[in-house]
């Protein structure tokens, strides 16, 4: 699997990993981020 | 998953193609991945949403799967994620999207 | 010199059971809307006033009962049925919906709400008949026959309130401003019951503590999680003065704290700092309920053929003043904040919430007899493939103080029974982060053995889509010296 290229979504959630951290985790990875988004149940 | 959630991931399909385009999820337990695995890959498995019916057969990895965890530098994936890979259910959320992954293609 | 350390004088929670407002939950009403046949299904689910007042979680949250006594009762809670304890629990009531309604018609100034005639007439005595609830008839609400009744429905411009699973409307919502939807009956309806609620918990800290004086309030503040105002100042807030006016505070002011879930701890943070500086003397900390989470997570308790669990408005009033001699301390050298820079994942607001603040006092994590944060209920969250919060934050608490060293990592397996709580509260975000175990942690730390209680809340930034980031904040309650 590559991300160099690739268009990214990102569905984080709050009590996992949220996008914010796994936006900061792929950065420099020649993907572009295209939607990120954060879930919350409660 | 949330309907607004899958009618954009839908139109972003659309936009740049169901091969350009990687899902990672962040998902914190083994019920909500594979829901979201399912969701994005073979279509919304409540039938409740725009994805209902719909295989977009994306490309969908969580963060702790080994895939992913080997294009991210390994300091950073220490200092980012290691922790909350211990403090979740990682190894089981890894293990349930392998085997949903598998009866897709077999 | 004046001894102007701040301590919780008091504190109260009440739960109310509205199955007939859950239709005005946000995602039940987006369901109904886009399928009438939701509302027969989410009828036929709904629970009755019994059932609600037997419901162990509930009786642990108004403090019948030890919310630790869930660890050993299997799931479900639901089918275990225990004592009713209407009247004799200790932190609040349990108040049922035709109460409740009447009430948020009598809190209503601009009589947007009509209650059918009949409903008040069968109702109005009910009121007088509760000590909690009588102090806020003080005037009559907006009324209406059964044909005007007809008519508003059949004209629309507003919302029907019905009484528990009865398919005929008792009343009827207004919308408040024919071209405003900040004033939509739906955003009065989630605003009022947050006013009534709020003003219900601090009716209970006065119930509950005969002889202190509502005159010696000098401010509320407000963390509820509503936004009053009109189009032109969304959020404008201040629910707190409109609690503050209803509950009888008349010599208070108010404000409102706004920070999600997490509001609750800077607003008793805020409280205590007042007390501390010696701007005022008295402060009350009112969280109110969240309608529009009234069963968010309904379908999939349909699809797993339970009762709709979440069918439960809850408040929680805290009183904050001057060093009483007696009462827990606000340890305001122990609170902890969450900087941009930790960004939003959970074991970053962990360290910055938890670990930092011990690190400053020179505390280690034994000598704190409970690390409270989001008790919701499992058993509401796990149908919904949510998990269970309450657990999963423990679990990554023991893991990120494991591994600064703070506890030893034979000691996290065990680390939620031994320092941590099992979910009891509703889904009713703030009110379960924390706020929900303050009438707890009050009492175990006056008349139980507790020394110290770390509370900490968190707050989902991203929802309102102006950050991706997360925040949080943190106190230390500790026991009189």
């Amino acid at each position: 699997m590559k991300l160099q290229g690739k268009k990214i979504t990102i569905l984080g959630e709050r009590d996992g990993v949220p996008s914010h951290t796994i936006e900061q985790a792929i950065e420099g990875l020649g993907a572009e981020v295209v939607y990120s988004t954060t879930q919350c149940f409660v | 998953m949330d309907l607004e959630v899958q009618g954009r991931i839908k139109e972003l399909a659309e936009t740049y193609g169901r091969d350009d385009l990687v899902v990672l999820l962040g998902a914190p337990n083994v019920d909500a991945a594979r829901v979201q695995f399912e969701t994005v890959t073979r279509g919304d498995p409540t039938f409740a949403g725009p994805l209902a019916g719909v295989e977009l057969g994306l490309a969908a990895y969580h963060v702790f799967e080994p895939e992913v965890k080997a294009l991210i530098d390994a300091d950073r994936y220490s200092e980012l994620i290691e922790t909350l890979e211990l403090g979740l259910e990682s190894e089981s959320i890894v293990e349930a999207l392998q085997q949903a992954r598998a009866v897709g293609s077999s | 010199m004046e001894n102007l350390t701040p301590v919780v004088k008091a504190a109260a929670s009440v739960l109310i059971h509205t199955p007939g407002l859950v239709c005005h939950g946000s995602k039940p009403a987006r369901e109904i809307a886009s399928d009438p046949f939701r509302r027969e299904q989410l009828r036929a689910a709904l629970r009755s006033f019994d059932a609600a007042q037997s419901y162990l979680p509930n009786l642990a949250f108004v403090g019948s009962r030890a919310p630790e006594g869930l660890y050993d009762i299997e799931r479900p809670w639901f089918d275990h049925k225990a004592e009713p304890a209407e009247g004799c629990n200790a932190f609040g009531s349990i108040i049922d919906e035709s109460r409740f309604l009447a009430l948020v018609a009598l809190a209503d100034p601009f009589k947007n709400i009509s209650l059918l005639d009949r409903f008040w007439e069968d109702t109005a005595p009910r009121l007088e008949g509760s000590v909690v609830c009588r102090p806020f008839i003080a005037s009559t609400p907006g009324l209406v026959d059964a044909n005007g009744l007809k008519t508003k429905i059949t004209d629309g411009h507003g919302v029907p309130l019905f009484l528990g699973a009865q398919p005929e409307p008792v009343g009827w919502v207004a919308n408040g401003h024919v071209e405003d939807d900040s004033l939509s009956a739906t955003v009065l309806l989630e605003n009022l019951c947050a006013k009534v609620s709020g003003a219900l918990a601090l009716q209970e800290i006065f119930v509950k503590n005969g002889g202190s004086n509502k005159k010696d309030i000098d401010l509320l503040v407000g963390c509820s999680e509503e936004a009053v105002g009109d189009r032109y100042q969304r959020g404008g807030g201040n629910l707190a003065k409109a609690i503050a006016e209803f509950g009888g505070c008349e010599m208070a002011s108010g404000f409102d704290i706004k920070d999600f879930c997490a509001a609750p701890i800077p607003a008793m943070v805020t409280a205590a700092a007042l007390v501390q500086a010696g701007v005022f003397q008295n402060v009350l900390v009112v969280g109110g309920s969240s309608l529009p989470k009234l069963g968010m997570k309904f379908l999939y308790h349909l699809q797993k053929r339970m009762p709709v669990l979440e069918d439960m408005l809850a408040a929680v009033a805290v009183w904050i003043g001057r060093d009483d001699g007696q009462s827990p301390v606000v340890n305001l050298a122990g609170v902890g904040r969450h900087p941009v820079s930790a960004g939003a994942s959970l074991d970053q607001q962990l360290k910055t919430l938890v670990v930092e603040p011990l690190n400053r006092l020179d505390l280690e994590a034994g000598l704190i007899d409970k690390f409270v944060t989001e008790l919701h209920n499992p058993e509401i969250t796990v149908p919904a493939n949510g998990g269970d919060v309450a657990e999963r934050n423990y679990r990554m608490l023991g893991a990120v103080l494991a591994k600064a060293g703070k506890i030893r990592r034979d000691e996290v397996a065990g680390f939620m029974r031994e320092r941590g709580l099992p979910g009891y509260a509703p889904t009713q975000g703030h009110i379960a982060s924390a706020l929900a175990y303050v009438p707890h942690a009050c009492q175990r730390l006056t008349r139980g053995p507790f020394q110290r209680c770390l509370l900490f809340a968190r707050a989902s930034l991203f929802l309102g889509q102006m950050t991706q980031l997360s925040d949080g904040m943190s106190v230390l309650l500790e026991r009189h010296p």
